[in-house]
């Protein structure tokens, strides 16, 4: 998936494990950008009664570099407190949640926020409220205006959102690491069968987002330098310990558990026993994972899993250089007309966006991206349409290649790969058309075996 | 009893228990280490049960007796070859 589950020590954590991060300009409010973070992997809607919340022993952030170094020059922390109104219930609500403050909902979390830029932290706001799980209708019988008040501004000019949603990431789990397959082309794998349609395996599962948008002018130093990267971390303190009766208890320093930027380059670029070293590093010690990006295990694999499909992509012995320039530098000017994303030759997996691109039109859009010919999409950051699984897919098999090496002719199928057939697929619920973007959770009653 | 006054009693046990088993000699040599020695005893001494936080002391190296002390979220390192001997003797 994207980035859930990716890493042997992050699957074990999934409070703390950063599932996916989007980074895109806002198409409602353009002179904005939404950062969204993503965390708890493929909650079940009727996952109670203890249904999910986030940590509150997690340091949860969002990093922007906006110089090039990968250092992080503004950074947004989030911390959670979750509150017990009733403790000698086991429910999590003793009655219908009308409003966020209904003292009916039994277990509220709210949250601060800290911005840290220039050297100086500086809260902004705390006492957020987050809104509930969505339980099911006769709990809550109208979502709408508990999530919507949940929408909060800032006193600094930032919109925040913290709270359960619909998972909006598409990708065929089942197949997809059944030996890479794609169920529209088993026909042509090594153990074939026939080809049919994917199946979206996180469609009706929530996930836990942490959502601001901030005025562009903010997050860049200025109009000449629109290129921003993003990426996002959990953390937890250095040590916990079971105090009896079962209380954590935590002391030290936050140390880093979990880290996205790029989706899927942790889980499939980073072999198996650096994944959860990746995690706990920052961005700027990329280099040492320049090899992986520039000799992608899966540009070996696909030629052998698929017999005969990709013999270019076989014969092609080079450094990729394509991939490098994608995920660890972006793209320089003068290669895709009228687009870049470069922000230097430091190597660091960033979520890179160039804010000065427009969003594109809703007639226009393409689910592919800059592959799609659609400027605004992956990997010019990351909106929540995108099909990165296929965009990657896509570049790993040779499509981005002659972007750096024109002798090179990608093989017919590369440009086909996907795991849907239709366009849009299906996607949980469809992305909201306003911040914050994703879809209203599914509630646990009529989605009981998700 | 409530979970606030769980939750406090906990705290304060476990900076008890780490006083036992090593903690106060941490405190006294961060203390020698870090500041005055005037000053030293009230206001590290202070520190924890004012806070009421844990106070959690990680032996990283036995060999060369190198200690993680962790409060809050503070992490002081440094080599105390004596306390660790003695910590080494406490648990057999």
């Amino acid at each position: 998936m994207s980035s859930h589950r990716e890493a042997p020590g992050i699957s074990k954590d999934p409070v703390a494990d950063n599932t996916d991060l989007y980074a895109f300009v806002s198409p409602d409010k353009p002179d904005t950008v939404t950062l969204i973070a993503n965390y708890i992997p493929l909650e079940g809607p009727a996952g109670g009664p203890n249904f999910y919340e986030f940590g509150d022993d997690v340091l949860y952030e969002i990093h922007i570099d906006n110089n090039g170094d990968a250092l992080p020059d503004i950074t947004y922390q989030f911390r959670f407190t979750t509150q017990v109104r009733n403790p000698n219930t086991f429910l999590y609500n003793t009655g219908q949640i009308k409003s966020l403050d209904s003292p009916q909902w039994n277990r509220p979390q709210f949250y601060s926020v800290t911005k840290i830029a220039s050297g100086q932290s500086t809260p902004i706001a705390s006492g957020l409220p987050c809104p509930p799980c969505n339980v099911g209708p006769r709990s809550i019988p109208n979502y709408t205006p508990l999530e919507h008040s949940a929408v909060r501004p800032l006193p600094t000019g930032e919109t925040v959102f913290a709270g359960q949603r619909a998972e909006e990431f598409y990708v065929d789990l089942g197949a997809i690491f059944d030996l890479a397959v794609l169920r529209p082309f088993e026909n042509l794998h090594l153990i074939p069968t026939a080809a049919t349609e994917g199946v979206n395996a996180t469609n009706h599962l929530n996930v836990h987002s942490i959502a601001i948008q901030v005025p562009i002018s903010q997050l860049i130093q200025s109009s000449s330098n629109p290129v921003i990267g993003v990426w996002a971390t959990a953390s937890r303190q250095t040590a916990t310990m079971i105090s009896p009766g079962g209380v954590l208890i935590g002391a030290g320093p936050f140390v880093q558990v979990s880290r996205l930027g790029n989706p899927l380059f942790n889980e499939v670029i980073v072999p198996m026993s650096e994944k959860d070293l990746w995690n706990s590093l920052p961005p700027s010690a990329d280099s040492q994972f320049l090899d992986d990006v520039q000799h992608p295990e899966l540009a070996t694999l696909l030629p052998f899993l698929y017999p005969g499909v990709f013999p270019n992509l076989a014969a092609y012995t080079k450094t990729r250089a394509d991939l490098a320039a994608i995920l660890l530098t972006g793209i320089p000017s003068g290669i895709i007309p009228g687009f870049q994303n470069f922000t230097g030759t430091t190597p660091a997996d960033l979520l890179r966006l160039n804010t000065a691109i427009p969003p594109t039109p809703t007639s226009k859009l393409s689910i592919f991206g800059i592959l799609g010919g659609d400027l605004a999409g992956f990997p010019n950051g990351r909106r929540v349409i995108d099909d990165t699984a296929a965009i990657e897919l896509r570049a790993v098999a040779g499509v981005t290649i002659p972007l750096v090496d024109p002798t090179f002719t990608p093989d017919a199928a590369a440009s086909l790969l996907t795991s849907f057939r239709t366009d849009p697929p299906p996607i949980g619920s469809g992305p909201g058309h306003s911040f914050p973007y994703l879809g209203t959770p599914y509630d646990g009653f009529d989605n009981p075996s998700s | 009893m409530g979970e606030l006054t769980r939750r406090t009693f906990l705290a304060r046990a476990s900076i008890a228990t780490a006083a036992v088993t090593g903690g106060a000699a941490v405190i006294n040599r961060m203390a020698a280490l870090a500041i005055p020695a005037a000053a030293a005893t009230p206001a590290v001494m202070g520190g924890p049960s004012a806070l009421g936080e844990p106070l959690v002391a990680h032996v990283r190296n036995i060999a060369t007796g190198e200690v993680a002390v962790l409060m809050g979220t503070r992490e002081v390192v440094y080599r105390d070859r004596a306390l660790v001997a003695r910590l080494l003797g406490v648990v057999g």
